[in-house]
This record gives structure tokens, C-alpha cells and sequence, in this order.
């Protein structure tokens, strides 16, 4: 059984998809590679736009994308420090 | 309750300098990741160091009576600093240790909605309770019962027993904030050698902490 994933990780798995997509991925994708019920990936979502993490543009045919913004890429570059700070500190 | 030799004031002043520097060092150093993640448990561990930063700071006012003679050559009214020092301390340790307790059960606890009330009003009362009795002994007495009533409620659906290191390090601190405040009631038979051992050990635990802190910010 795989554990499950604290709020931390799943916000560095939803920002890394991002990056791996070359900072451009529609919101429905996005979704999928996150392995979030559609709820959770909305509540997820909705914190990282009001995070300023990501943000979303759009096209010339007026299709959205989403995009790290350099909030975000600080978060992932961060993310293992993070990580081993809360998990030294027990917090 | 109050002694006045200069060289036990001069070791006092610069104990409580450095434990605030690290307190606010570690307060500021944790800013940034805080910021980045509204991670509850860095934000207990940080406002941990906040408040025990301003607690040794508002426990230090007892001295002003005994500094002011020295520095200003005018005497403070004795009762003033006292009463300004036991209020402050027993609310703000009495927040470090809520926060630090937290810092590490918040995870455990599902109900948090009460914990501000709940801190905020047991440091108040112990506030109270030591401003009533005008002794650093009750914030003393109680924050202990307080510690205690923590540590079994951390026991409890517990798996594994015995302590971590970090959790050590954490009742370590506690343990010497209360040696900081015995040490504030008649000293009789406490020689400035082992109190300044006892200051010694104390720096060394902040300084390991912060020093961990420095490791990953």
C-alpha cells in the first residue's frame, strides 16, 4: 500500500508536472498527473493561484495554461530543504 | 529576592543577550520558509522562539532595579520592575511553552480550532496568578503542572516509547527555562559557580539549535 502524500508533497508533484511540461499545461492534464480526486485538485489549486505559485494565461485561441510563476519555481528549488528542515525539527 | 553584585549582573546581562539573539535569529531565519509553505508546525516552532526570546527578555526586567543603581546612579522603585517582569514572564513563557508543545502535536491533535483560546487563557491566568502572589514561583509551579499534563497527553496512543532527539532538545529547553526562574527566587546555597554552569549548559542548548536551523536555512 503506498502512503499518502502530505500537503507539501502533493504541491511539489502538481508544481514538477508543471516544470516538466515545459511551464505549460492545460488545468485538465494537470489534473490527472496530479492523482488528486477532482475536488482536492480544485482546493489545491485555487491555493496555488492565491499563492501566486502558479498562474494561468492564456493562448490566441483563448485556450488557458497553467504556468509557474517564480514563486514557484522557488518552492520546488526549496521543496528538499523544506523537507529536511520539518523533518529534523520533528515539527 | 534580589541580589545586587555587579559581576553576577554583568554574567546575567550577557546570558540573556545571547539566548534573546538566538531566539530572534531563529525567529527571523524560519521567516522565509514559513512564508513559502504556511507550514503550521514551522509556525508553531517559530513564534516557540519568539516568545521565549521576549520571556527571558521580560524576565530579565527583575535586574532593572539592581542596573539602574549602576548605570543611572537613580533607583528604580523596587515593586515596578518586579510586577512589569512577573506579568510578561508568565504570559509569554507560558505561549513559548504552548507553542513548542504544539509544534510537535499538532499533527496528532485533529481539534485545533481552541488552541489560541485555550494558550492564550492559561498564560493569562498564570499571569495573573503570579502577579497576585508576587512570586516568579507559582509561573514556576504551574508551567511545570502544565509541562507535565503535556508530556502524558503526548504518551497517549503512542506506539513507540522513549524520546527523540530533538524532543530532548525541546524539554531540555523547558527544563532550563524553569532553572532560569528558580534561579530568580532566594539563591542561598545555589554558588554563582554552578549558576553560571547552569547558564552555560543552557547557551549551549540554543546555540545546538540554532546551529541546526543555520544547517538547512
Amino acid at each position: 500500500m503506498t502512503r499518502k502524500r502530505d500537503r507539501l508533497e502533493v504541491i511539489f508533484d502538481i508544481l514538477s508536472t508543471v516544470r516538466e511540461r515545459h511551464n505549460s499545461i492545460k488545468p485538465t492534464p494537470l489534473l490527472r498527473y496530479s492523482n488528486l480526486s477532482s475536488q482536492s485538485f480544485a482546493q489545491y489549486y485555487q491555493e496555488l493561484l492565491e499563492k501566486e505559485f502558479v498562474k494561468e494565461v492564456k493562448d490566441r485561441k483563448g485556450k488557458k495554461f497553467v504556468t509557474l510563476t517564480d514563486k514557484g519555481f522557488h518552492y520546488l528549488e526549496k521543496y528538499r530543504t523544506i523537507k529536511g528542515f520539518i523533518k529534523d525539527f520533528e515539527l | 529576592m534580589f541580589w545586587f553584585h555587579p559581576t553576577e549582573l554583568f554574567a546575567e546581562i550577557i546570558y540573556t543577550l545571547i539566548i534573546v539573539c538566538f531566539c530572534f535569529i531563529i525567529y527571523y531565519k524560519t521567516k522565509g520558509v514559513f512564508e513559502l509553505t504556511k507550514h503550521q508546525g514551522i509556525n508553531y516552532f517559530r513564534k516557540t522562539f519568539l516568545f521565549l526570546g521576549l520571556a527571558y527578555a521580560a524576565r530579565f526586567a527583575v535586574h532593572l532595579f539592581s542596573l539602574s543603581t549602576i548605570v543611572l546612579d537613580y533607583r528604580i522603585p523596587r515593586g515596578t520592575p518586579m510586577l512589569l517582569s512577573l506579568v510578561l514572564t508568565g504570559y509569554l513563557s507560558t505561549m513559548a511553552i504552548f507553542f513548542l508543545v504544539f509544534s510537535v502535536l499538532w499533527k496528532k491533535k485533529k481539534e485545533t480550532r481552541y488552541f489560541t483560546l485555550i494558550s492564550n487563557a492559561t498564560a493569562a491566568g498564570i499571569s495573573i496568578a503570579a502577579l497576585l502572589s508576587k512570586e516568579f514561583f507559582i509561573i514556576y509551579v504551574m508551567q511545570m503542572v502544565l509541562l507535565l499534563f503535556a508530556i502524558a497527553l503526548s504518551q497517549t496512543k503512542k506506539k513507540t516509547r522513549g524520546l527523540s532527539q530533538m524532543k530532548f532538545v525541546y524539554l531540555l529547553i523547558l527544563v532550563f527555562w524553569f532553572v532560569s526562574i528558580a534561579l530568580l527566587g532566594p539563591k542561598r546555597g545555589i554558588p554563582f559557580e554552578l549558576q553560571t554552569f547552569l547558564q552555560v549548559v543552557s547557551l549551549g542548548i540554543f546555540a545546538f539549535i540554532y546551529y541546526r536551523v543555520e544547517k538547512w536555512l
